[in-house]
């Protein structure tokens, strides 16, 4: 009996018990400011949820499907409110690619995102339920056409997809159209030549890097179009030019420099004066003409202000983060200079800025309008905050990476771009992602200086006699709205972020 | 003989010439725009004969302030300057209260963050979660046209604590909120409050005193009193002190309850607070607050385990390992962004302007709107901002060598 003993003394560790009433007791109950802790939690719970049934049972909710239109796309021309839906028919088509491509397990989140437009179908009514069913339907060809090709290329086009998106959503949502007759067009066409000319270095370039080239080429060239600003002419055609010039490049890239180059320029021109010529000027003249930007206005101005402020900032603000780690003492001080400054004001001192100087410091032959002005108000912002988050990441590269680098004989610009640039954003993701909702939820100060964004729509709302008294209501769901889209943003990074092994190397 | 040739062939393959050239370059071309944008700028100017000149600062305002400090003097015949003075001090003023109150929203939501109370932590985190992906400006116009302004009448059923109807029929209350703003007792400075202030004066100094002095101690003899506990209470003691002997001396306490007492529709009497300053500081500090929540969990967080398990081996008690090993790690980490967390406040604070909050930025606005000078305004306006930036930064260096960790 003594080995029976012996094992008595040795008792097993006692076991964690997981009984509901046990949780509760070790973590609600005691010690006693635990108890306390609770009684409190559960008071406010009552105090503020309390009211807030009563009210939204009592609430004239009715307000927000009257006025759904304007608050959404605000002044936007009714007879062109399908491209409006394009873009989201665009969006559940490259949102499908994606998933058909990069997501293989079963997810949770798939149901929620096939449950969205399907509520949104059931409780819209007409039109507007099968335009939702339109984005479903969109989704699912993506899907299936993602899963096709996951195994062959799928990974790179869903990447191109999501770059070229943004400019298809303005090029949809602004139209074809030629800038009115008048000296602008003397800077159009300088804008167009110098873009011609950037789109063909980045080409050529392009044609010589390995993968990651292919993707900075793509942002590249998506930035740069950026620059013609109203002009989405440019926009489009800098974009086939671009793909053209890249593809012909990559062909003849084994010629030699001055011979690759007009072959190129051959390639590129010839497309791009065929298109302006037979294809430009009727499409802007039938179903895609132009809409000028004062008849931008609601939710869609604030996702169109969002978009440029990516688009063009984000490159601005990796060249003012290199700019700012320079060994070159003028263009550091440039750099720092200008981060400093625009970091110091307010955000709407900026927009002010914008909407009051940029008549007075540019002639007055090269008039901007509103919305024009407020997007490099936005620009100018965006880019001094984003070239702060690029400096940290680019100073979390270790010495080593360049100095190897250098020992594999890359250049100077070649090591930036192709070996330090991506770590340090990816390193950055997070971050990066952060800004773009803060510069989301920024967008609503544009209605400060008089444009009709969502909160100018619901201002113009609450104006009228029948839907006096609802501001809770509509404001209620413009902060929602708002949530959504920021929720929506941070939970997208830190699945990418998990995707691409942030932190875990 | 080594000969050296110097071409521009050989010039354009020296990389330290291309250096020193391609920064000229930049700089020729920096100030060719800038020119080019002067000049444009300078013609547009002539032609509206707008030319800078900040004489305009000297001239009459001739606009009414909602609410004007009550330390400054300002009418319809002040001029611009005094105008964009008490711009000034409304903005200090909305922004002290509101870094006080957010720090202490932040403080509690956070460390609600990191409590094993799952109820609490839940409420921690849906509200830092909804308030930190909504526009400010949208929360601000929501608690301002949403709900300070169709708060019930003062004819009506105003929000009160202690209301007590006077036989005259005007009635008072501890505190009183309606749509016109809140009212709340407070203590008025009487004919004694000039010698107490003396009496302050001496508190603070005792308070200086007792600071340095236990400082001094705490190095001499490596022990660690509560200094600036002591600190407090000495003032806390010289200023009750001085209480007692103005009150004797002078017959009358410094300070007199102030209750205010609604007639009706007016409020008169405590301190009262427009709605469009409830508003903007409740925003305000809502939204900062949730941002300073998560920087405080992120501070609590950033303490690894192993430290509290090794003070608590050391048997250090509990008070002991939050003091000097908790939170003196922990706020190695919360305090840089949390001073920029308060910067930022100060900036939002211009968002004023939505809600009609006399600001500097909407002082400024209103001065621009009314005489168009855009150049001189917008200097001024970024000229304050700029130099807050400037100060919390000088701070915040002068905070990080403090803090650092001293290595070997």
């Amino acid at each position: 009996m003594a080995p029976q003993t012996q094992r008595d003394e040795y008792l097993p560790p006692p076991t964690e018990r997981f009984s509901l009433l046990g949780v509760i007791w070790k973590n609600l109950l005691t010690p006693w400011y635990n108890f306390v802790l609770t009684v409190v939690s559960l008071w406010l719970l009552y105090a503020i949820l309390k009211p807030t049934i009563r009210w939204a049972l009592h609430a004239r909710w009715e307000v927000l499907p009257a006025n759904m239109r304007i608050l959404m796309t605000g002044p936007y021309p009714g007879e062109f409110l399908w491209r409006v839906w394009a873009t989201l028919w665009l969006l559940g088509f490259v949102v499908g690619f994606s998933w058909g491509v990069w997501v293989r397990r079963r997810e949770r989140v798939t149901w929620v995102l096939v449950a969205i437009p399907i509520l949104l179908a059931a409780v819209s009514q007409g039109t507007v339920r099968l335009y939702w069913l339109g984005v479903l339907l969109a989704a699912l060809i993506g899907w299936a056409l993602g899963r096709r090709l996951r195994d062959r290329k799928g990974g790179l086009i869903g990447v191109l997809l999501w770059v070229f998106y943004f400019p298809a959503f303005v090029l949809l949502i602004r139209g074809f159209g030629l800038p009115e007759e008048g000296p602008a067009w003397k800077y159009h066409i300088a804008v167009q030549l110098a873009l011609y000319v950037a789109a063909l270095f980045v080409g050529v370039w392009a044609a010589k890097a390995s993968w990651p080239g292919w993707i900075w080429a793509a942002l590249a060239v998506v930035g740069l179009m950026g620059w013609a600003g109203p002009w989405s002419r440019t926009l489009f055609i800098g974009g086939v030019v671009a793909w053209l010039i890249w593809n012909g490049a990559r062909r003849y890239a084994h010629l030699e420099g001055m011979k690759r180059f007009t072959i190129s320029v051959g390639l590129a021109y010839i497309p791009a004066l065929i298109f302006i010529f037979f294809a430009y000027e009727p499409l802007a003249q039938t179903w895609l003409s132009k809409v000028n930007s004062n008849y931008w206005g609601g939710l869609l101005l604030n996702l169109l202000i969002t978009v440029f402020g990516i688009m063009f900032s984000f490159p601005l603000g990796v060249l003012f983060a290199l700019g700012r780690r320079s060994s070159l003492p003028v263009i550091r001080l440039f750099s720092i200079l200008y981060i400093e400054f625009i970091r110091g004001v307010p955000f709407i001192t900026i927009l002010f800025m914008a909407q009051v100087m940029f008549p007075i410091l540019l002639p007055p032959e090269m008039s901007i309008d509103r919305v024009v002005r407020a997007i490099l108000g936005v620009v100018m912002f965006a880019a001094a905050y984003m070239a702060e988050n690029v400096r940290g990441g680019l100073q979390a590269i270790p010495k080593g990476q360049y100095e190897a680098a250098y020992a594999l004989g890359l250049t100077a610009t070649q090591t930036m771009l192709l070996i330090i640039l991506p770590q340090a954003l990816r390193n950055v993701i997070p971050v990066l992602v952060g800004q773009f909702i803060g510069l989301l939820k920024d967008t609503t100060l544009v209605t400060i200086v008089g444009l009709l964004d969502i909160l100018g729509v619901a201002q113009s709302v609450l104006s009228n006699p029948d839907w006096i008294g609802t501001q809770r209501e509509v404001y209620l769901f413009v902060a929602l709205l708002f949530w959504v889209f920021s929720y929506g943003m941070s939970y997208a990074s830190r699945r990418l972020e998990q995707a691409l092994g942030v932190g875990q190397r | 003989m080594f000969q050296r040739q110097i071409s521009w062939r050989t010039l354009w393959r020296d990389e330290r010439f291309l250096r020193v050239f391609g920064q000229i370059v930049f700089l020729l071309v920096v100030l060719a725009v800038g020119r080019y944008l002067y000049i444009n700028m300078y013609r547009a100017l002539e032609q509206r004969s707008l030319l800078p000149d900040f004489s305009f600062l000297n001239t009459t305002a001739g606009f009414h302030i909602g609410e004007v400090p009550s330390f400054l003097e300002y009418s319809g015949e002040s001029t611009n300057k005094e105008a964009l003075i008490v711009g000034l001090f409304n903005t200090l003023r909305v922004s002290f209260w509101g870094i006080i109150f957010a720090t202490i929203v932040g403080v509690i939501v956070g460390t609600a963050r990191v409590l094993p109370n799952p109820l609490a932590r839940f409420l921690a985190t849906v509200y830092v979660e909804f308030l930190r992906n909504v526009p400010l400006l949208v929360l601000l116009v929501f608690w301002y046209r949403g709900v300070f302004i169709v708060l019930p009448k003062l004819t009506e059923n105003p929000i009160v604590i202690g209301r007590k109807v006077n036989p005259d029929g005007t009635w008072q209350a501890w505190l009183v909120l309606s749509n016109r703003g809140m009212a709340m007792a407070w203590g008025e400075p009487t004919e004694a409050w000039p010698a107490y202030r003396l009496w302050l004066v001496l508190a603070l100094v005792a308070a200086v005193v007792v600071y340095i002095g236990l400082s001094i101690y705490a190095r001499r003899t490596g022990r660690a009193p509560l200094t600036l506990l002591w600190a407090l209470g000495a003032f806390l003691a010289v200023a009750a002190v001085g209480w007692g002997v103005v009150t004797l001396t002078h017959g009358q306490a410094p300070l007199s309850l102030s209750v205010p007492y609604v007639k009706r529709r007016l409020v008169k009497g405590g301190i009262r607070f427009t709605p469009e300053f409830l508003a903007l500081l409740s925003g305000l500090v809502l939204y900062t607050g949730a941002y300073i929540a998560e920087v405080v969990r992120a501070g609590l967080q950033s303490v690894s385990k192993g430290q509290i398990e090794a003070a608590r081996a050391l048997g250090l008690p509990t008070f002991q390992t939050l003091r000097f090993v908790v939170f003196p790690q922990a706020l190695r980490v919360i305090v840089p962004p949390l001073t920029s967390q308060y910067l930022n406040l100060t900036k939002n604070s211009t968002l004023a302007v939505a809600i009609g909050y006399p600001d500097l930025f909407n002082v400024a606005g209103t001065i621009f709107n009314q005489t168009g000078r855009s150049i001189e305004v917008i200097l001024i306006i970024m000229g304050v901002y700029l130099s807050f930036s400037l100060i919390t930064s000088a701070f915040m260096n002068w905070y990080n060598r403090k803090i650092r960790i001293v290595e070997r």
